[in-house]
């Protein structure tokens, strides 16, 4: 009975002690950089009323639809931000300019020779700075 | 029998016992100077540096003292290596060779004022004045002409200087007010200037599209969708007019880019147009 006992408050010793191999096995971490900024397929709004529309676009039109655009950020991330950085009017003139750009399938690879998760990097800031006395 | 094996006992513990295995002249000078040209032979030039600032501690050696200022250069440490280059005795062989690779370091960081101040003090005078004049191309002031400009290279780099001197004065840049000049009169026109094709197109087909279905719809007494195609076809016709403008900037950033990227590979290839030095024959 005592080696018994003994056995059993002994037991959690041997079964959770550091073995040699366990102490020394490689972690598995993953290093890859979630960008929030170009992956911006969220239903966030900033309380807007484009980020309202956007959000309920998101919500009930794109979630059904899927990621399906080749850019990032994608068509209706970018309104959000041209419409934050550049006001409504100049917003929306960078978003139909977008559109068009995205109904055109060609010449994406030498136009936008960089890529995100095999999308491709189009942001906003590319098209905010064209006066003179904004470059 | 007790003696005999206390006596065992510490025969052992002496015979293997830890000895270094260090040699005697490891951290001697002549030691730390090898492995710093061994490396900087290799290329490490970080660890080379840092054995070379070691051996300058307690000695004086010009050509190590210019190999560490090269090493610094080379990891593109320009301030480390500005300072280096300064502390060479200008009673060395190396001293001229020293000045010019500082002069090339002003040039890598951009200091024009001290490049000026150098091409008036400076021993040699003529590399002064071309690493201060590409400076000031680099720049993009182009306040000498042509000539002054391609005297100070060699003979075999004049042609290829030209051209850069002729790229840089008349880059081929579009003008975004034409280019939205152009969209307004024909949609996608401006792109098509901007080397923008397939989008030009697009923005054409777009556009004329909207344009139709909304005069079909008028002319069918279809009012409210006429309207509404009318709206989209306006939407887009007025947002290929900013497109158009956006992408004649776009088009003069990159050949801004493209030209620096090649002007800078072509004079590093040249190796900033001086003398090459070879420590590891």
């Amino acid at each position: 009975m005592k080696y018994i006992f003994l056995f059993i408050i002994s037991s959690p010793f041997f079964l959770s002690a550091q073995s040699e191999t366990e102490k020394w096995e490689k972690g598995k971490y993953n290093y890859e950089i979630k960008s929030s900024h170009l992956n911006s397929h969220s239903h966030n709004s900033d309380g807007s009323a484009a980020g309202l529309t956007i959000a309920l676009y998101k919500f009930l039109i794109s979630d059904l639809d899927g990621d399906n655009c080749a850019f990032a950020p994608s068509c209706s991330s970018f309104f959000v931000e041209a419409v934050n950085e550049s006001g409504l009017f100049r917003g929306t003139l960078m978003f139909a300019d977008r559109l068009t750009r995205d109904f055109n399938p060609t010449g994406r690879n030498e136009n936008y020779p960089l890529k995100l998760n095999g999308k491709y990097i189009d942001p906003v800031r590319y098209y905010v700075q064209t006066t003179a006395s904004e470059r | 029998m007790k003696k005999f094996f206390l006596f065992f006992l510490l025969t052992c513990l002496k015979s293997f016992s830890q000895q270094s295995n260090i040699p005697e002249n490891f951290h001697k000078p002549e030691s730390i100077k090898s492995f710093g040209n061994y490396l900087f032979c290799e290329g490490d030039y970080l660890r080379a540096s840092i054995e070379y600032e070691k051996y300058l501690e307690t000695n004086i050696n010009d050509t190590v003292q210019f190999k560490l200022a090269s090493s610094y250069s080379s990891i593109q440490n320009n301030l480390q290596a500005i300072k280096s280059f300064k502390n060479m005795s200008s009673s060395s062989a190396l001293f001229g060779s020293g000045n010019n690779e500082l002069l090339k370091n002003y040039f890598l960081i951009s200091d024009l004022d001290e490049l000026k101040k150098q091409s008036e003090l400076s021993p040699d005078r003529t590399t002064a004045k071309m690493f201060l004049y590409l400076g000031l191309f680099s720049n993009g002031s182009l306040t000498f002409t042509d000539s002054e400009f391609l005297k100070l290279f060699p003979d075999k780099n004049k042609p290829d200087m030209k051209i850069f001197y002729e790229r840089k004065k008349n880059p081929g840049y579009k003008s975004p007010l034409l280019a939205s000049c152009l969209s307004a009169i024909l949609p996608g026109a401006g792109k098509f200037y901007t080397d923008r094709w397939g989008d030009g197109i697009t923005a054409l087909i777009t556009t004329g599209l909207l344009a139709f279905l909304s005069i079909d719809n008028f002319n069918a007494d279809h009012h409210f969708r006429g309207w509404i195609f009318a709206g989209l076809g306006f939407f887009f016709y007025a947002g290929n007019i900013y497109g158009s403008a956006a992408s004649a900037y776009i088009y003069n950033d990159n050949v801004d880019e493209e030209f620096e990227r090649e002007f800078s590979n072509y004079i590093q290839n040249e190796n900033y147009f001086l003398p090459a030095y070879n420590f590891c024959k």
